[in-house]
């Protein structure tokens, strides 16, 4: 388990950054560039190999992340097993929210699913941000946002099959099928490994 | 004295304040804004608050009563939330409602809309702080509801309402909980009777 950490120190990062940032949360809200350019100046660059956990369960969530390449998990550990809550890849957030927020520690684990860079800052300068007021509008955004995501996320789990769910994926989120180790896959749509497998062979047909 | 129902608007207002000072700690003067941009709504059991299809839509909190919140697929009606008091049912979606939101009691609700809120919040930097945060905490509750149903089955969730909810299994009818264990009530009389066997 390999990390290597480069603060944001040369201008061509931060450049970099801040277009990846700006063009990611646009479509959420329209901030003025100088806010992604304090953002990126916040955090550190990181890369990691596949499987690394960033934040173990039972533990707090120290930081707040931005994925420039590769994907993450989010991971409830029941009876000896991982069951995947939420599946993220690039140009998103993402951190066990409630335990930043909250500052205590939750169930949940994060991890990395494949070998990834990410931009990452501490707990700390991520309230920091928060609290600006370009920050509280973004904040509230990412809230809201997050909000009817997850409730629309249990409306499917609810009145879809798993095969349809599957379909929507394959339409709309094409990498995840792909790059996401089945097992991790099959966890999010609520399935065994079996199961998946034999859904895309049937799918095939 | 304006009435509603059993309560005088003043006690209604005390109820709300209460609430706030409770939660947040507001001033007065930010109570004041708060009750003055929202209006007290008192609807019998039975009222269907919001439908698929609807396009102008409040938020709540309630303040007595219980709410319940359901989708209907392909004919199947599914129960996904049930609000009681103090709870907030949150109207952020742009675009039609996809839902059904019914009273399943006499309630009395505070409503406000979402631009009432906004300027509410530009005046009140307090106030947009607290609102934030009333979002995150529902999406923490969410999130939480999501993982029962994603990793427990309908015995384990009904195990946890009578943990952590046992109110709604006292106001509630059997086959509301059924649909909102997802089963059909023979199966939860059929859990509720090994249940009690045990």
């Amino acid at each position: 388990m390999k990390k290597n950490t480069h603060p944001v120190d040369t201008k061509a990062l931060l450049s970099e950054l801040t277009m990846r940032l700006k063009t990611a949360f646009d479509p959420f809200f329209n901030a003025p560039i100088e806010t992604w350019q304090d953002f990126a100046a916040a955090g550190s660059v990181i890369t990691v190999s596949k499987n690394t956990v960033l934040k173990e369960a039972g533990t707090r969530e120290k930081y707040f992340y931005f994925i420039l390449e590769g994907s993450a998990a989010i991971l409830l550990e029941k009876e000896d097993q991982l069951v995947c809550l939420d599946l993220v890849m690039e140009n998103s957030f993402f951190a066990d929210y409630m335990s930043l927020l909250q500052g205590a520690p939750s169930p949940l684990q994060t991890r990395c699913i494949e070998a990834s860079r990410l931009l990452r800052m501490s707990r700390e300068e991520y309230m920091q941000l928060g609290s600006t007021e370009m920050g509280m509008i973004l904040t509230r955004a990412a809230a809201e946002s997050s909000y009817m995501a997850k409730q629309q996320q249990q409306i499917d789990l609810l009145t879809k099959t798993a095969e349809q769910r599957y379909l929507e994926l394959l339409q709309f989120q094409p990498a995840l099928i792909q790059r996401i180790p089945q097992k991790w896959l099959a966890s999010f749509l609520g399935v065994t490994p079996q199961s998946l497998s034999r859904m895309r062979r049937q799918l095939a047909e | 004295m304006h009435q509603h129902g059993n309560l005088p608007t003043d006690l209604l207002k005390d109820k709300v304040r209460n609430y706030f000072t409770k939660r947040f700690e507001f001033t007065g003067e930010e109570l004041d804004a708060i009750l003055d941009s929202s209006e007290f709504k008192e609807h019998p059991k039975g009222t269907l608050l919001q439908q698929p299809g609807d396009v102008f839509r409040q938020s709540y909190l309630v303040l007595q009563g219980c709410l319940r919140q359901y989708l209907s697929t392909d004919g199947n009606l599914r129960t996904l939330h049930f609000f009681t008091e103090e709870q907030w049912v949150l109207s952020m979606e742009t675009g039609a409602a996809t839902s059904f939101l019914v009273c399943e009691e006499d309630c009395v609700l505070l409503s406000g809309d979402a631009s009432k809120e906004l300027s509410l919040s530009e005046r009140f930097p307090r106030i947009g702080k607290y609102a934030r945060q009333i979002v995150e905490e529902e999406f923490f509750s969410q999130q939480k509801e999501y993982q029962r149903h994603l990793s427990a089955g309908p015995e384990e969730r009904y195990v946890y309402l009578i943990e952590h909810r046992p109110d709604l299994l006292q106001r509630l009818p059997q086959h509301l909980i059924a649909s909102y264990l997802g089963i059909q009530p023979e199966s939860l009389s059929r859990i509720r009777k090994r249940m009690a066997g045990k």
